[in-house]
């Protein structure tokens, strides 16, 4: 079995961040991510990472991985499935590798929350999508909904009616958590039917997407809306129940973290936006990833009986 | 400024990857397969490997995201598999035939059947574990 001194889980700025850290710290580092980069490399403009006026999320992910990888951080392309304690050592499981790691920190991210509805599952890249930015052009002269009542999916929306035939705006809450000038610039649109105070009950179709179900809130009436394609756009949650029997989550299933990045587990440290953090941005993701970085090193040198010295002013 | 030439493929910015990486299939220099309409018959279908398909699209960025995975598992998986990718737009008739309507999905074939499809981003290792199946 691999052994590490700190398994990273997640490759976004947090997890990329804490590798490059704990490297300099010379501990043995592996970072597993399906892919590097995260939600970050899906920007299309990042213009608020000082000291570059304008890049993508997808060259700034890659050059933390080139940097990482320059110091020694090693990658693995997976999916972690658990994360066990066995007398101070920490086990990481994916579906065919087992690793072992004195530290661990979490810095998976946010994923788009579903709608939990049936049929959703199955109809997965056969009709419902996550990601209009993504799918869209396949839709083509087609009939779409887009569910949600925020920003994002009246801009989803708005981009949709300029690619397909027809597109239904759904939300329980009638845009309600939408900027005004948004959600009126959405209504204008010929091909966009604004329908709400609705909750979405099913997905409809056997080997692709036929159509949606849902309750109408006002009459109770149960619904069906024939679309080819449905885009779920309800925002985005951390994907925690696998790990929540052994850190501490709050009420939106974010890990709690303190200060320094320490969970409730001791020698398992989180960064960024799975945790608990005020802000999801990829600057702070960032820095509480270094965060994270330093204090898995405290922890690795205390247990040796060492005592970490501050990072400021004094020699290693 | 970063600037990059053809035959040095740069590793920063993503759609210039994608590029460059077809580009360079053309002229054999990497293992990794480029899909189209006009061979998929010849090099998809009646292969007698085990073929593992991306389809993607130059304006998905999750693809982007996947395209140097496949680069590396075709470097790595050799000659156990055919891996490569195909450009939905680019060639709609294959797409349209396997009913492309999200990107990425990744199909492994066999004997010109379908034996597992994906959908959405996925890991070397995922990806890896799954042709296994089939070899």
């Amino acid at each position: 079995m691999s052994n590490y001194d700190v398994i990273i889980i997640g490759g976004g700025p947090a997890g990329l961040t804490a590798s490059i850290y704990a490297r300099r710290r010379e501990l043995k580092v592996l970072v597993i991510a399906k892919a590097v980069g995260g939600q970050a490399a899906l920007a299309h403009e990042v213009q608020n990472w000082p000291g570059t006026e304008s890049t993508t999320g997808l060259e700034l992910t890659q050059r933390m991985k080139v940097q990482a990888e320059k110091w020694g951080v090693e990658f693995v392309s997976d999916e972690v499935q658990s994360v066990t304690e066995n007398s101070g050592v920490f086990i990481v499981k994916t579906a065919q590798t087992e690793y072992q790691a004195a530290a661990v920190i979490l810095a998976f991210g946010l994923t788009p929350r579903d709608l939990g509805v049936p049929q959703e599952k199955e109809l997965t890249g056969r009709g419902v999508s996550y990601c209009a930015t993504c799918d869209g052009p396949l839709f083509k002269n087609k009939t779409v909904a887009v569910i949600g009542g925020g920003n994002s999916a009246s801009e989803a929306a708005e981009y949709l009616s300029r690619l397909v035939r027809q597109v239904y705006l759904l939300s329980d809450s009638c845009n309600a958590a939408a900027d005004a000038a948004l959600v009126e610039e959405v209504k204008a649109l010929k091909n966009v039917q604004v329908i709400c105070g609705l909750k979405v009950t099913a997905v409809v179709g056997s080997d692709k997407v036929a159509g949606l179900k849902y309750n109408d809130l006002q009459t109770n009436e149960e619904k069906e809306l024939a679309v080819d394609g449905i885009f779920v756009e309800i925002g985005f949650s951390p994907r925690t129940d696998w790990i929540k029997d052994t850190v501490k989550l709050n009420e939106r299933k974010e890990i709690i973290t303190d200060k320094v990045g320490a969970t409730s587990q001791p020698g398992i440290f989180a960064a960024g936006d799975c945790t608990d953090v005020g802000f999801k941005q990829m600057t702070i993701a960032a820095g509480e990833g270094a965060k994270a970085a330093l204090s898995a090193y405290k922890y690795l040198a205390a247990k040796k009986g060492k005592v970490a010295t501050p990072d400021w002013g004094v020699k290693k | 400024m970063i600037r990059f030439t053809l035959f040095n493929p740069p590793k920063i910015n993503g759609e210039a990857v994608r590029r460059s990486r077809l580009f360079i299939n053309n002229f054999n220099f990497m293992s990794e397969m480029t899909f189209t309409d006009a061979n998929f018959e010849a090099e998809a279908l009646k292969s007698d490997q085990v073929v593992l398909v991306d389809f993607f699209a130059t304006w998905c960025g999750p693809c982007k995201m996947q395209g140097p995975i496949i680069e590396e598992l075709a470097k790595e998986i050799g000659a156990k598999a055919k891996v490569g990718a195909m450009d939905v737009d680019a060639n709609p008739e294959t797409a349209g035939k396997y009913n492309i309507m999200s990107v990425p999905t990744l199909i492994i074939f066999k004997g010109g059947e379908i034996k597992s499809t994906m959908m959405g981003l996925q890991g070397k290792e995922q990806l890896k574990a799954e042709i296994e199946k089939y070899v």
